[in-house]
């Protein structure tokens, strides 16, 4: 037998899983390097969810409008339109879309393992590229939210402010924090089979405890205390000032960013050292 | 060569073998397999609610049964060899491609793999709503392959498939077979140094099947490792330069593919006798 003499000098080993992170650039340049596959398997992903409905891709822009149709509604037509929900309606909107994306995070992210299951027993990559892949794909899904947003932003009575230039910094660290909330959340769903159930909650929870649905002013100082420690809180809020002609204060946007590399460090450990049982437990 | 394994239902401690049957280069083995063995963890339906609240106080652990698919396993492969690996269904064989190629960890022992792997069947596990082609895409850039290489294997592949009328349709207007077969043909396709096939992964037609092996036999001649899984006994003797009989996730015997089919053959005919008289 004539042994091909042009080998790769890949070398593979496989010990018993043991929760110790593996080389964190190795694993980095691995996921670059697999860049190409994240981008494919995000646009799959959309062009399959589209070719499932009669409407396709008008779903991505009729979508945000409805939503916004319905709190047009419920705030100045119910409540007969005093001054200060006119006020708050670009700040709930724009809140609205952004809050979806992390909310996707949240649960889309969350079962990206669980739901790739044939792809996770059938191939080797970094499984980080899972959540990573979702949260890239909710960012393609957004632009057609952000596009009717700019167009629906002066139409519903929202001001330019000086806050404006604050906004890609907050959207930078929301991205930050969606990749830590979906490898912390998908690591717990596919190790703990009630995740799914527990996942659920904790979406309405946060759905009431971020300053998205109500002004950040309106709260007691009590409920304040209570809502204000979670990671969502700190990031709507800087986004409700800036959506109302306002600029977020620097406290705001600091604990924005703290919170944001938190969860990255602390879903990316958590995820690094489970990553090699998933098989187990699929 | 390894010798007999006792044809009983709890089967003698793991023969020894030969660890050298064939050498071949100096070079240190493709695979190496030392001592590895592997469980399913497998979750078991509470009968009533207190079992339930009895599973939240213990974290659930002491429910979950832990089904061993491996025990002890140890073999080596060396570069340009093509090892069938044999045995009933559950005997282990799957499990034991995925401990080879990473995706399920041992529980003890430890794998060594050298040289670029292609593991089953990269196409599968995509979405159904896909083309072929899109499947193609995203197996190939899975395992890293760029996407200009990729375009110009697409038609390749799909002709070899034996499917090029369906490679822009989505996969499930596929039959099973069809599935099957653009899965086996990209794992070919994908230049691996050692690829592991499993024949129940990438099952089809009799046509297909010789189609299949015609390749393999190219890329034996390349000098590739190649680790098939099989039930094809007379495809295990002629293909295979070694051979690894699994039996209740332990190695039964290991070596000589004439030898070690033989000793399989014998097992399941006293096994059929058995079965007979009862």
């Amino acid at each position: 037998m004539e042994v091909a003499d042009s080998y790769s000098d890949v070398e593979y080993v496989f010990e018993p899983h043991s929760r110790t992170l593996p080389d964190l650039r190795e694993y980095v340049a691995a996921l670059w390097d697999r860049r190409q596959f994240m981008k494919e398997l995000a646009n799959s992903d959309l062009r399959t969810a589209r070719s499932s409905t009669t409407l396709g891709s008008i779903w991505s822009v009729a979508d945000p409008l409805f939503q916004a149709a319905i709190y047009y509604f419920l705030y100045t037509v119910l409540r007969r339109g005093s001054s200060n929900n006119a006020t708050f309606l670009p700040a709930l909107i724009g809140g609205l879309y952004l809050f979806t994306l992390s909310m996707s995070a949240l649960g889309e992210g969350g079962a990206s393992i669980k739901r790739s299951k044939g792809l996770m027993l059938n191939s080797t990559f970094p499984r980080a590229l899972l959540p990573m892949t979702t949260i890239y794909k909710e960012l393609k899904d957004f632009i057609p939210s952000a596009l009717v947003f700019v167009v629906l932003y002066p139409a519903v009575g929202g001001k330019l402010g000086p806050g404006f230039f604050v906004l890609p910094l907050l959207f930078v660290l929301q991205t930050i924090m969606n990749i830590g909330i979906a490898l912390l959340v998908s690591t717990y769903v596919t190790l703990f089979p009630d995740g799914n159930n527990v996942m659920s909650y904790v979406n309405r929870v946060l759905f009431f405890a971020t300053p998205v649905v109500y002004p950040v002013a309106l709260l007691p100082a009590t409920a304040r205390l209570v809502v204000g420690w979670q990671p969502l809180f700190p990031l709507f809020a800087s986004y409700q000032a800036v959506f109302s002609g306002g600029v977020p204060s620097p406290l705001l946007v600091l604990e924005t960013a703290v919170w944001a590399f938190a969860l990255l460090a602390i879903g990316a450990q958590y995820f690094l050292r489970h990553e090699r049982e998933f098989a187990i437990h699929l | 060569m390894s010798g007999a394994m006792a044809f009983s239902s709890e089967p003698e401690p793991e023969p020894e073998f030969e660890r050298d049957p064939e050498p071949a280069a100096e070079r240190p083995p493709a695979i190496e397999v030392d001592n590895v063995s592997a469980s399913y963890r497998v979750r078991i339906d509470s009968p009533d609610i207190m079992t339930d609240f009895k599973r939240l106080v213990t974290r659930g652990d002491a429910f979950d049964r832990l089904v061993p698919a491996l025990r002890d396993v140890s073999f080596y492969v060396p570069h340009g060899t093509v090892l069938a690996v044999i045995g009933r269904n559950g005997a282990g064989k799957s499990t034991l491609c995925r401990v080879i190629c990473g995706v399920l960890p041992p529980e003890s022992g430890r794998v060594v793999v050298r040289g670029r792997m292609n593991l089953l069947a990269p196409g599968l596990g995509f979405s159904e709503a896909l083309t072929g082609r899109e499947n193609i895409t995203l197996g190939g850039l899975a395992c890293g392959l760029s996407p200009e290489r990729l375009a110009e294997l697409a038609d390749e592949i799909a002709e070899f498939a034996q499917l090029e009328d369906y490679l822009d349709l989505p996969m499930r207007s596929y039959s099973g077979g069809m599935r099957m077969r653009l899965a086996s043909s990209i794992a070919v396709f994908l230049d691996p140094e050692i690829l592991l096939i499993d024949e129940a992964l990438t099952g089809g037609d009799v046509a297909f099947t010789e189609h299949i092996a015609e390749k393999t036999a190219d890329l034996i001649g390349e000098g590739r490792t190649i680790l098939l899984v099989t039930h094809g006994l007379s495809s295990a003797k002629k293909m295979a330069t070694l051979a690894l009989w699994l039996h209740q996730g332990r190695v039964a015997a290991f070596g000589d593919p004439d030898d070690v089919v033989d000793q399989y053959m014998r097992y399941c005919r006293i096994e059929s006798l058995e079965l007979d008289d009862v």
